[in-house]
C-alpha cells in the first residue's frame, strides 16, 4: 500500500478529531515500523486495515464509514495534488471511465511494483456499470472515493452499488447515472 | 494525561517523524541512483545506436559515392570511342559522297552528337552531386559568349522557321574574369530548349547589365518563347533532377532532363540563379541572373563605327521592334526603316544625294509587303548606288547570281551576330578600306609542321586526318619518349601532347621537350585532354604546356587555335 494512504489517514484523523488520536491508534496497534510512515514509501496494506479498525474501536464509528469517508478525504488529496489531470475530464462518468487504463496507467509508470486493483467497464447508453475488483478488502474505500468524485464534478451522477464482498477482497457494481 | 506521558507521547511523535524522515531519504537515495543507473543505460544504448546509424550513414554514402563514380567512369569511357566515330564521321563527310551516303553519314553524326551530349549531361551531373564542381577563373567576352552560344543555337530556330532575336548591351562586349564555359553551358541548354520547344512564333534573348558603382556587377539573360509552355504542376519539379516536365517529353523529345538541373547548380555556384514563368500553351521565360567580375583592364572589343556616318537602311519585319535595330541605336548607328518599294527607293534616293558614297543597305529578311524578288531587282537595278550586307536567309544561294553586277560585302548568316554587324559598318567607314576584305577569310592559309603524341590508333587517325584536311603536316608519336626523340631531331611549329600515354605520359615529354634549346620558348605545346578540370590545367601549364584543348575537339576550336600559330 502506498505510504500517501497511511500520511493522508493520520492528516484526516488529526484535522477531524485530533493529533492525540493519531498517537493512540498507532499505539493500540503495535506497529513493526512504530508508526513512522512517508508518502513516498509502500507499507503492507493490513496495516492501514488495524489502523481503521483502531480508529473505529476508540470513536465507535464504523469502519465501512471510516473508511468512506476517508476515501473522499483521498480524492480531495488527489485534486489538489493532480489537478492537471482532472482539467483533462468534464464530467464523473468521463473521470471514471479513464481509471483503469489512464490513471493506472500512470501509476504504474511511477511505481512499477504498485499492486493495483482493476475496473471493468459498460456503456449502456448514457449509464455506465463499474465493477471494482480487487484481492483487497478496500470496497468502502472505493465508494469513499466515487463519492469524492461525484462532488467534485457537482453531483453531476446518482449511483447505486451491489457489494458482493469475498472474504479477502472486493467486488463492487456501480450502476451510474448522469443527472 | 499526566506531564511525563505528555512529554513521552511528544518524544515518540518527535521520534515517529525523525524515522520518516530517514526513511523517506533512504527511499530518495535508492531512487536517485536508479535514476542515475537509468540515465547511464540509456546513454549507452543512444551511443551504440549512434553508431549503428553513423555506420549505416557510412555505407549509404560509399554506395552514392561508388555508384556516381562508376556513373563518372562509364560516361569518360564511352565518351572516348564515341569521339572516335564522330571525328570519323566529319572526315567521312569531307570526302566525295553521294546524296544517299552523305544523308547515311549525316545522321550517325548527329545520332553520335545526340549520344555524346546525354552522356556529357550524366558526367556534369554525377560531378555536380560529387560536389566536384570547379569553378574556372579566365578571362572572357560576354557578349562574343552569348552571341556565340545564341548562334549555333539561334541557326536551328532559323531552320525551324522561327523568329530569332537577339538584343545584347554593347556594354557587354568587355571582358570579365570567371568560368565562360559554364555560362556557354547554360546558354546553350536554355536557348537549345527554346527552339526545341516551340514550334511556331518566336524566341528572343534579351542581355542586360546592371551596375554598381559604375562597374557592371550582373547580367541578366532572358530566354522568351512562344513555345509550348509548362503546366503550374510541372513548374515545381522542373529543376529537380530525372523529372522531365512531363513523362512524355522524353518521348516526344528526348534528352536526359537532366540539362536544366545542371544549369540551375552551375548558375548557383557562380552565385547566380535561374528562375522561370510560364504560362502552358503561351510560352515560357527562362531568367539566368550570373553575378560579374570585371577583368583587371577591361576594353570594348566592340569596333566603335563612326556616329557620324550615313544612317542604314535597315530591311527586316517590324525592324523597329528587333534586338539589331536596338543594338545599332545602342551604339549610335542611325538608321532608316522602310516598309514598302516606295519608301525603300525614296531612302536610298535621299541618302545617295550629293555624295560619292554609297548607301549601306542591309537586307536582313523580306517585308510583308515587299519580297525578296522584288528587292533583289531593285537592289540590281540601284547597284551602283548600293553597299550590300545581306543575310544567307534573305538571299539565298538561288537568289545571289540576280544580283549582276552588284557583289554583296558580306553575307551574314542568319541569325546575324550584331557585333559582326557593327564591325562591318566599321570597316565600310575605314577610309582605308582594309576592313572587310582582311576580314574575309577566316580560315587559316599557311602550313604547320605539328607532332602529334597520342598513344590511341583512333584519336591518331582523326586528329592526323582533321589536321592534314587544313593542308597541315603531320608527323605522329605513339608516346612520350618517341615525341621527345623527335623533337631533338627537328623543330616542329606545333606539338599536340596526350596526357596518358604509356611509356612516357604527356607531363614528363613536356618537362624533357622543354630542356631542348630549339623548345625551351616559342613552340606552342598544346595538352589535348578529355579530363578539362581546373587542377589538370594547371598540371599541364606547370609543366611547360602553352595551351589546353578540350576532347573531343572541336573544329572550329582547333581552327582557332591553329590560326594564332605562327610557321618559323
Amino acid at each position: 500500500m502506498r505510504g500517501i494512504v497511511f500520511t493522508e489517514l493520520f492528516n484526516m484523523v488529526s484535522q477531524v478529531m485530533s493529533e492525540d488520536m493519531v498517537d493512540d491508534i498507532i499505539d493500540d496497534c503495535d506497529l513493526p515500523n512504530g508508526g513512522a510512515y512517508t508518502q513516498v514509501g509502500s507499507y503492507p496494506h493490513e496495516e492501514v486495515l488495524a489502523l481503521v479498525t483502531a480508529l473505529s474501536a476508540r470513536s465507535g464509528i464504523s469502519v465501512h464509514d471510516l473508511s468512506v469517508a476517508f476515501g473522499k478525504h483521498l480524492f480531495g488529496v488527489f485534486v489538489n495534488s493532480y489537478s492537471e489531470i482532472f482539467t483533462d475530464y468534464k464530467n464523473s462518468l468521463d473521470f471514471l471511465e479513464s481509471i483503469d487504463q489512464r490513471i493506472h496507467g500512470e501509476v504504474r509508470k511511477l511505481y512499477p511494483d504498485a499492486e493495483l486493483p482493476h475496473f471493468e467497464y459498460e456503456r449502456n447508453g448514457s449509464n455506465l456499470s463499474m465493477r471494482y475488483i480487487s484481492n483487497r478488502p478496500f470496497g468502502s474505500l472505493c465508494i469513499g472515493l466515487v463519492e469524492g468524485c461525484k462532488e467534485h464534478y457537482g453531483n453531476d451522477i446518482e449511483y447505486t452499488y451491489q457489494d458482493s464482498a469475498p472474504d479477502n477482497g472486493a467486488n463492487i457494481l456501480f450502476d451510474i447515472r448522469p443527472v | 494525561m499526566d506531564p511525563e506521558d505528555r512529554i513521552k507521547r511528544l518524544e515518540r511523535r518527535v521520534e515517529r517523524e525523525r524515522l520518516a524522515r530517514r526513511a523517506a531519504e533512504s527511499l530518495l537515495e535508492d531512487k536517485s541512483s536508479e535514476l542515475w543507473e537509468a540515465n547511464l543505460r540509456l546513454k549507452e544504448e543512444l551511443k551504440n545506436r549512434e553508431l549503428v546509424i553513423e555506420e549505416r550513414t557510412q555505407q549509404a554514402r560509399q554506395a552514392n559515392q561508388a555508384k556516381s563514380d562508376f556513373l563518372a567512369t562509364m560516361s569518360h569511357e564511352i565518351r572516348t570511342p564515341l569521339v572516335g566515330i564522330i571525328g570519323m564521321t566529319e572526315l567521312i563527310l569531307d570526302t566525295d559522297l553521294d546524296a544517299e551516303q552523305t544523308n547515311f553519314a549525316d545522321t550517325i553524326k548527329i545520332s553520335s552528337l545526340a549520344l555524346l551530349d546525354l552522356i556529357s549531361d550524366i558526367l556534369d551531373f554525377s560531378k555536380i552531386e560529387a560536389g566536384q564542381i570547379e569553378l574556372d577563373n579566365t578571362p572572357y567576352n560576354l557578349g562574343r559568349l552569348i552571341e556565340e552560344a545564341f548562334l549555333i543555337t539561334g541557326r536551328l530556330g532559323v531552320e525551324k522557321g522561327l523568329q530569332v532575336d537577339l538584343d545584347i548591351d554593347p556594354a557587354a562586349y568587355v571582358d570579365f574574369t570567371g568560368d565562360p564555359a559554364k555560362i556557354r553551358q547554360i546558354l546553350l541548354n536554355l536557348c537549345g530548349n527554346a527552339i526545341k520547344f516551340t514550334d511556331s512564333g518566336s524566341v528572343a534573348v534579351d542581355a542586360s547589365l546592371d551596375y554598381q558603382d559604375d562597374r557592371p556587377c550582373r547580367v541578366t539573360i532572358k530566354i522568351q518563347d512562344t513555345g509550348i509552355g509548362i503546366s503550374p504542376n510541372s513548374l515545381n519539379k522542373l529543376f529537380s533532377a530525372f523529372t522531365q516536365a512531363d513523362s512524355t517529353m522524353s518521348r516526344r523529345f528526348g534528352g536526359s532532363g537532366l540539362g536544366l538541373v545542371i544549369s540551375k547548380r552551375l548558375a548557383e555556384t557562380m552565385g547566380g540563379d535561374i528562375c522561370v514563368s510560364s504560362t502552358e500553351g503561351v510560352g515560357s521565360t527562362f531568367t539566368v541572373t550570373i553575378p560579374l567580375v570585371q577583368a583587371e583592364a577591361p576594353h570594348s572589343t566592340l569596333l566603335s563605327p563612326d556616329q557620324s556616318a550615313k544612317p542604314v537602311i535597315l530591311i527586316q519585319p517590324d525592324a523597329e521592334n528587333r534586338g539589331l535595330h536596338r543594338f545599332l541605336e545602342k551604339c549610335g548607328i542611325k538608321t532608316v526603316i522602310p516598309t514598302t518599294l516606295e519608301s525603300l527607293k525614296r531612302s536610298v534616293a535621299e541618302l545617295a544625294k550629293g555624295t560619292q558614297d554609297r548607301v549601306v543597305v542591309a537586307f536582313i529578311q523580306s517585308l510583308p509587303d515587299l519580297s525578296e524578288t522584288e528587292i533583289v531587282r531593285f537592289l540590281h537595278d540601284h547597284a551602283t548606288d548600293i553597299d550590300l550586307i545581306a543575310s544567307d536567309k534573305a538571299i539565298p544561294r538561288a537568289l545571289q547570281q540576280e544580283l549582276g553586277t552588284l557583289k554583296p560585302r558580306s553575307i551574314l548568316s542568319e541569325p546575324v551576330r550584331p557585333s559582326r554587324f557593327v564591325e562591318l559598318l566599321a570597316y565600310s567607314n575605314d577610309p582605308n578600306g582594309k576592313g572587310a576584305e582582311g576580314r574575309g577569310s577566316e580560315r587559316t592559309s599557311h602550313v604547320l609542321d605539328i607532332l602529334l603524341a597520342e598513344d590511341n590508333p583512333v584519336n591518331q587517325q582523326v586528329a592526323t586526318a582533321t589536321l592534314e584536311h587544313y593542308g597541315h603536316k603531320v608527323t605522329v608519336a605513339d608516346n612520350g619518349e618517341i615525341a621527345v626523340s623527335l623533337c631533338q631531331e627537328h623543330k616542329f611549329d606545333l606539338v599536340f601532347m596526350d596526357m596518358q600515354m604509356p611509356i612516357m605520359d604527356g607531363l614528363e615529354a613536356t618537362q624533357h621537350i622543354r630542356t631542348l634549346p630549339d623548345y625551351a620558348d616559342g613552340v606552342p605545346i598544346i595538352a589535348m585532354t578529355a579530363n578539362s578540370s581546373t587542377e589538370h590545367r594547371n598540371a599541364c601549364l606547370s609543366a611547360g604546356m602553352s595551351d589546353f584543348i578540350a576532347k573531343p575537339v572541336q573544329r572550329f576550336k582547333l581552327e582557332e587555335l591553329l590560326s594564332r600559330i605562327p610557321t618559323h
